[in-house]
Parts: structure tokens; sequence; C-alpha cells
């Protein structure tokens, strides 16, 4: 029996020990949490000035992110070239980087300082608290679809979802004008979707008088033209430039502006107003290195801005970079993209399967 | 004293007998250790998970049977299930056809070509599955296919007379591209038979096509049956081919299903477990046909004390026809693919091939692949995780199969089937699991290279296993007793003569494994970190990028090198070991 209770002091000195350790943990990351507060909440004239000399000392920066590699090394090479602060890159889908900082984060292993990803996943991190609000001042500048209210991250460029041609295949005066008149049956297995457009479905319908209208429409078009499904963006833009889809419905502006400029037959068209996915970026609550990560989105949303509209993206901060003259531009909500995918999926797949 | 008997008072001295049996047993322990590791993690995830809902925000995960009876009350599920069984069917009797036939034409007959063709062979696996699957597109859809088109401008034709997306065309390319995995396995099962029997069919009067249904192929009936297994569970679990060639005109299968259950918010992973748990039954019932085979004693084991010369059979006005169908497979299935990644590499964009286009070529594509940021490190980095992971794997499924097929150890079946599971877990949850456990559980694996090699050699252990078993059953285990008779340790005996005979099946497995490691994508993406890049992260890169032709470029660079490796691995394969005729 006394080896009995012996066992049971040790253990109960172990989980004290255990405690202790666990509530000074608690303390610093309640330290860590005011602290990082304090910086995302400042406002004052010198903001700038403190950011820039607290990121120096930090001395480092850790980024997730979802643009394409080439493109975003462009930024972190400029901002690296600004302020000295080398930039760890860490690239993936936009589903990736929500699993891995979501995985890293709640296990306690805090290694990443700024998330970039699509608005529907940086609307999850949100949701699941991960993201420290920020003030800043460049926020008025911004397209006003892609500031949350709640500042957890902010939209910094548009993925804007086009139709597309291939200029051997199809000449311009064949192009439909308006909606309806993709129903002429000449379309018929011409026409391209990728095939989990769901979003872009549900706010596509939603530009017509009434969503049901709209749905009404895609039915009609698929049940005369019988449009592929193309599993992702790249396939569906690549498959337009090879003429084996001649019209594509959904492919990314940037792309198709890109792949223009290296000569390819392929030119984007607008048939209503364009859709577009947000792209943005947010600081993670528990970033170790807090004011090199609020630098980095400020960055991102001003000199970021000139380089993403060079590599022809489309940078939400208005102001810097105005919209192309003429596009209306409908965004899709991230945080109803969140709550509906289901049914989204559920409509496409009635209307396209 | 005789030489026997020297030997082993030499060996008794040395070692003694209770040190024999420590060695031997701690290197079973070690290894069923190692396995269970290995194959327990994603296991226990995956089960654990399967019960679980999905946790989001302030909402924590809770037991729940829901998955269970969603995955199988989804009026969806059936269909997508035949199409499934339909396509892995299809697809393993097609590859292992090919994969039978040649690997029969190269290793037992006089056929010409032969050392090219197995290096050759090797290229439709070692072309990622977007490329080669992107390759028949252009070869033969119903819109630009160049069959098609040739078709229609030479005779005429006019409607297209090949139709890649359809369910025969999703057969045809995974069928293809794979089939160098049959090919194989096959092959070092046909190397290691002893052509006594044969010989005496051929002396008692039987034609070439008797000696090969009544004899040869009932010799190598495990090889066939592990490769029919093989191809099966991998195409039922495989997802490219029918994203890229079923979807466009509505044919799903059942990982679908899975993906998009992991693609919802909250990631339900749940219900992507359920489904998985039924794969890995389906899977089970395979392996535990597989292990009655094992049991069936020494009926396959043609390699014996008897010394024997694999002689090549001589075709005769055979010759002909065999050459004729080597060239067709190797223009149809390794040259065209490989031009079209050739053509559209040196292309700004692809155009299907033309006078006017010729004019346009240029290297462009490889001078920014080769500056692709991290690429170097990127290269680095896989050939050192392939070459470990294949190493390693063929070391220790070796000895897996040695205790399977040689010990009476109770349970050595489950054994089997823990190691065999892997298989049929999909990637991305196989990746998850390991992410999930190493991050908890931090021992300093998460963020480097070992995590990776982790998953990797989960993954890939059960081509290990099939690959050694097989040849495994081959050798007959009076060489192993002679030995132990002889004075020879276990270990001795191990590796001076199991894995010597094992030799065609390591080195088969040994090349799979690297090519497949190289390419391995879902888990790598999940798990690299900066600083352990891997080669098909930077595929994978490119293709979300749309840089189609870059894309080509890293893909002809990579058939390159890795033709390279594979006839390197053949000629040292040739050098070390058992010689042969």
């Amino acid at each position: 029996m006394p080896e009995f209770m012996k066992n049971v002091q040790r253990l109960w000195r172990c989980g004290m020990l255990l405690g202790t350790i666990a509530a000074a943990a608690l303390a610093t990351g309640a330290h860590a949490q005011s602290s990082i507060d304090q910086i995302a909440g400042y406002t004052g004239a010198d903001r700038m000035d403190k950011l820039v000399a607290a990121a120096k000392q930090e001395g480092a920066l850790t980024l997730y992110t979802v643009t394409p590699v080439e493109d975003v090394t462009v930024i972190t090479k400029a901002f690296e070239a600004k302020y000295g602060i080398p930039v760890t890159l860490w690239r993936g889908s936009s589903e990736d980087v929500l699993r891995r900082a979501v995985g890293e984060l709640k296990a306690g292993r805090h290694d990443v300082d700024v998330i970039e990803t699509n608005g529907p996943e940086l609307e999850a991190l949100h949701r699941e608290k991960l993201l420290q609000p920020i003030q800043s001042p460049l926020f008025a500048d911004i397209f006003r679809d892609a500031v949350p209210p709640h500042h957890e991250w902010i939209g910094s460029r548009l993925n804007i979802i086009t139709a597309a041609y291939n200029t051997n295949a199809v000449s311009e005066a064949d192009l439909p004008k308006t909606w309806e008149e993709l129903l002429d049956p000449k379309w018929a297995g011409k026409l391209g979707v990728e095939a989990v457009a769901y979003d872009w479905l549900a706010t596509a319908a939603g530009t017509f008088p009434s969503k049901e209208k709209g749905m009404e429409f895609f039915r009609k078009l698929s049940q005369t033209d019988h449009p592929g499904l193309y599993n992702g963006h790249p396939l569906l833009t690549n498959l337009v430039v090879s003429s084996e889809v001649p019209l594509g419905l959904t492919v990314y502006l940037y792309k198709v502006a890109q792949m223009e400029k290296d000569g390819a037959p392929i030119k984007r068209f607008m048939i209503g107003p364009a859709i577009a996915r947000i792209n943005g970026l947010g600081v993670a609550r528990t970033a170790p290195h807090p004011n090199a990560a609020i630098l980095y989105q400020d960055f991102t949303l001003t000199e970021g801005q000139k380089i993403l509209a060079e590599r022809q993206f489309t940078p939400t901060n208005i102001k810097i970079a105005p919209l192309p003259e003429g596009m209306q531009v409908k965004v899709i909500n991230p945080d109803a993209a969140l709550d509906n995918l289901g049914d989204w999926r559920g409509e496409f797949e009635k209307t396209f399967k | 004293m005789s030489l026997q008997e020297s030997t082993y008072a030499k060996m008794a001295q040395n070692h003694g007998p209770l040190a024999r049996i420590n060695a031997k047993w701690l290197v079973i322990a070690a290894v069923i250790l190692a396995v269970a590791w290995l194959a327990l993690v994603p296991l226990v995830f995956l089960i654990w998970q399967s019960f679980m809902t999905p946790a989001a925000g302030d909402v924590p995960a809770v037991f729940t049977l829901d998955n269970y009876t969603k995955a199988f009350s989804d009026s969806r599920i059936l269909p997508l299930f035949r199409n499934s069984v339909i396509f892995a069917t299809g697809t393993a009797c097609l590859s292992l056809t090919i994969g039978t036939l040649f690997a029969w034409l190269n290793e037992r007959t006089n056929t010409p070509f032969k050392m090219l063709f197995y290096a050759a062979s090797i290229v439709p696996l070692v072309i990622p599955s977007i490329l080669f699957t992107v390759s028949w597109i252009m070869m033969a859809s119903p819109q630009i296919g160049l069959f098609n088109l040739v078709l229609k401008n030479t005779f005429g034709i006019a409607g297209p007379v090949f139709n890649i997306y359809s369910m025969g065309g999703m057969i045809w390319v995974e069928g293809l591209h794979y089939s160098p995995v049959a090919f194989l396995l096959m092959s070092a099962a046909f190397r290691a038979m002893d052509p006594s029997l044969e010989e005496s069919a051929l002396m008692s009067g039987a034609s070439i096509w008797q000696i090969l249904f009544r004899i040869t192929l009932r010799l190598v009936w495990p090889a066939l049956v592990a490769a029919f297994f093989i191809m099966f569970t991998r195409s039922i679990e495989s997802f490219e081919v029918p994203a890229l060639l079923g979807t466009p005109v509505g044919i799903e299968v059942f990982t679908s299903s899975i993906y998009d259950a992991i693609r919802e918010y909250p990631s339900n992973v749940g219900l992507a477990s359920a489904y998985a748990i039924l794969l890995l039954v389906i899977a089970s019932f395979g392996i535990y046909f597989q292990s009655r085979l094992s049991t069936k004693g020494s009926k396959y084991s043609t390699v014996t004390g008897k010394g024997f010369r694999p002689r090549p059979f001589d075709l005769g006005p055979w010759r002909v026809p065999a050459a004729v169908l080597i060239v067709v497979y190797m223009v149809l299935v390794i040259i065209l693919p490989f031009l079209v990644l050739l053509w559209s590499s040196l292309n700004k964009y692809y155009s299907v091939p033309s006078w006017s286009a010729m004019h346009r070529l240029s290297l462009n594509a490889y001078v920014t692949v080769i500056n692709y940021p991290a690429v170097g490190q990127a290269v680095w980095n896989s050939a050192i995780l392939a070459f470990s992971a294949a190493t390693g794997l063929m070391l220790l499924t070796a000895v897996i199969s040695w205790i399977v097929i040689r010990t009476k150890l109770p349970g050595r079946w489950l054994l089997d089937n823990l190691a065999s599971l892997p298989m049929v877990f999909p990637g991305l949850v196989l990746g998850l699991s390991i992410m999930i456990f190493y991050l908890y559980l931090d021992i300093g694996v998460y963020g480097t290279t070992w995590i990776i090699l982790i998953a990797y050699l989960t993954r890939f252990m059960p081509y290990g296993i099939r690959y050694n078993t097989t040849s495994m059953l081959q050798i007959h285990k009076d060489l192993e007793e002679s030995a132990a008779m002889s004075g020879a340790s276990w270990g001795q005996s191990f590796w001076r003569i199991v894995l010597p005979l094992l030799k065609p099946g390591l080195v088969a497995g040994w090349i799979y494994i690297v090519v497949v490691s190289i390419r391995e994508l879902s888990s790598s993406v999940l798990l690299y970190s900066p600083g352990s890049e891997v080669v098909s992260v930077v595929i994978w890169e490119l293709w979300q990028n749309g840089q189609y032709v870059e894309l080509s470029a890293f893909g002809v660079m990579m058939i390159l090198v890795l033709f390279t490796i594979v006839m390197l691995a053949q000629w040292v394969g040739k050098r070390f070991g058992v010689k042969e005729a």
C-alpha cells in the first residue's frame, strides 16, 4: 500500500508540474496576444516608421501562399530589397494552405506569419479564430467587396473569371453578345466549363433578373450545347489554346492575358458582368514576426499592387490600379461560398451533369 | 576435416547458437515494429476519423456513426462504385495482358531489341499522369486528336474514330500508363523461372503457345495474381485519369466522392475516411486470397538446389511478328507520347504540329525550368528520397516476405495485410494523417525531409511486399536449409542466399519505387516545407499555373534522366548477384 501511495504522490507532483508549465505557457501566450493587438490596432501618424523599425528587428517572415511562385517571388524579392527582411515561402493550393495553417496552428506550431489564399479559405481561417484583425489606413483605398468587416484579412487581387475563345477556331464576328445567343445550336459541342465552378454558376445565375431565371437559362444551355466539364482552369485554358475547346466559359482573365501576350491564339470576351473570386492575405494571431507580417500586408496592398498589375493580375487597390474600363465586376461572396458550397455543388451537378 | 565441417566449426566459434537465434529474432522484431509503426499511424487515424464529425471553429469533433450511414445510404454511390469497378477491372486486364506479353517476349524468347526495351518500357510510368493523359487528348480527342486528323485527311473518314473521352479511353490511358508495373513484376517472375519444365514440354512436342499457357503462365500464377491485385486496387484509388477524361462526359468514379467530401468546409475527413474503409475491406479480400497462395508451399518454386540457366526460347519464324509487335508498342506508347511532349516543350503554347509552327520553336521552356525557383533543391531532395525509400523498402519488405512465406509465426497473415493496406489509402488522407500525427508527436520530424520519407515508406511498402513475395515464392526453401546445414547463420543465409536469389524482384521493385516516389504528389504537397521541396511539387506548380509548355520540358528531362537510371540499375543488377545466362 505505501508503494501505491508513493506512486499517487509522484503522479500528483507530475500533474502539478505540468499545470505550472501550461499556466506559464498560457501567460506568455496572453502577453504575446496583447502585444500583437497593440501593433495591429495602432493608427498613429508614426505607424509606418514604428512598423518598419520593429520589423527590421524581427528580421524574418514566413509566408504561406497560393499565388503562383513566379509571381509571388517578384513581390517578396521587392519586399526583401526594400526592407532587408528575408521571406520564407511555402506554396500550395488554397485547400492545402488552409489545411496546413489550421493543422499547424491548432497543434501549437507557430511558424507562419502571413497566410495568402482564396476568400472562402481566408473566411474559414477567420471562423477558426486564427487571424488577427488589423487597422490600416490603406483599407480605405481598396475595392469595397474585398474588405470584410472584421478586417482579419484583406483582398489583394481579384481572380476574374471570363469567357475566352480560340481565335483560329472562332471568328470575332461570330461571338455571342448575349447569353441567349449561346443557345444557338452552332455552339453545340464547342463549349467548356471548369468542372468545379460551383460558385461561378451560383453567382452568374444571380446576375440574371432572378436567380431562378438564371438557373433555367443554364439548364437550357446544358441541354442544347452539352458543354464539356474540365477539371481545373489550367486544363481548360490550355485546351482553348489548342482549339480542343473552341470556347471556354470559365477561365481566369490573367492567364488569358499572359498567354495572349505570348502569342497564343486565345482572347477573352465578356457576356454579362465579370464574376470574380477574391484572393487576399491575413496575419496569423500567433505570428512570430507580427510587425514584419503587417508590414508585408501593407506592402502587398501598395507596391505589390503595381507588380501584380504588371503581371496581368487585377489588383484591389483601385486608387493605384483602377479596374479595366467599362468592366462590371460581381464578386463571389466568400462567406456565402463557405456556407452554401454543398447547395451550389448540387445546383451545378443538376444543371451540367 | 571436410570443408563443410570446418565451416561449421568456424561458424560455431564466431557466433554460437544463441547469438544466431538472437540476431534472427532481433531483425524480425525490428521489422514487425517498423511495419506496425508505418502502417498503423494512417490506419488508426482513418478509423478514428471515420467515427468523428468535422470540427470547425468552436464546434469540436464528436463521436458519430453518421459518416457510415451517409456513405452507405447515398444513392449516388452505387453507380460511382460500378464505374470504379469497371474501370479498375479493365485497366488491370489491359495492363496485365500487355505487361505479361512483353515481359515474356523480353525474358523468355530470343526476340530482338531486348535491352533497350526493358528501359524504354518504364517511360510511360515516368511521365507524370497529367502529361501522359493530356498527350493522349492531343492524339485521340474527337476535336483535335492527331489520329483522327490523320484518318480524316488521308482516308476522308469524317466522324472521329477515336474518342478518348469515354470509359474505353480511360481504361486505355490508365492501362498503358501502368503496364510497366505488370511488366516489371512479370519480368522478375519469368527471369527466376527454371526452364527445365518448359524444355521437357518442348521435347515432348508441345507448341510454343501450349507451353506458354499450360506451363509458363501456370508457374508464374502468383505473379499474375499479384500484378492483377496491384493494378486493380491502384486504379480503384486513382483519380487523375478519371478526372481528366471521365469528367468532361459525366463518367465519375468512387474516388471523386472522397475528394468532394474533403473539399467541403469544414473538411469532411470523416466521410472520406468512411469511404476509404470500404476500399480497405475490398483490398483485404485480395490480400487474403494472395496469402492463400503462399501457403501452398513449394508449388511455384522453380529455383531449387539444382543449378539452372534460363535459356531463351527460339521463336523461329515468330521472331518477325514479335519484333513488329514490339515496335508498334514502342511507337504507340513510348515514342509518340514522348514526341508529343517534346513538340509541346519546344513551342510557346500547344498547337497541332504543322510547318508553320516549326519556325516558332525555341528552347525557352527549358531555360525557364532550369531557372525555376528551388528546382535544384527539389531535384536533389527527390533523388535522395527516391533512393532511400526504394532501398529501405526493398530490404524491409524482403524480411517481411520471408516471415510471411518461410515462418510459421502466428498472425503472419496479419503482417502481410497490415503492410499491404496503405495501397488503398487515398494519398491525401495518408498525407493528412502523417502530418497531424507528427505535429502532435513532436520528435523533430515535421517540417523536414524525414516526414516525406515516412510518407513514401508507408505509401509504397505494399508494392515492395508484392514484388518480393512474388519472387520469394519461386525460391525453394531447400537452398536456405542447405546453407543452415553448412552452418551459416540466419543473417548470412539471408544476406548471401535469399537476397541474391531475390534479385530479379528486388531490382524490379526498386525501379518501380524510385519512379513512383519521384512522382508522388498527394502526400508530398501537404508535407513538404521550405527547403524540402520535391520534384512532384514543381510539376504540380507548373500545371496549376497553366505552364503546360514548361511542364512538358520538365517531363522530357525527367524521362531522359530516369531512363538512364533504369539502364544503370539494369547494368548494376547484371554485374552483381547471381550470374545470368
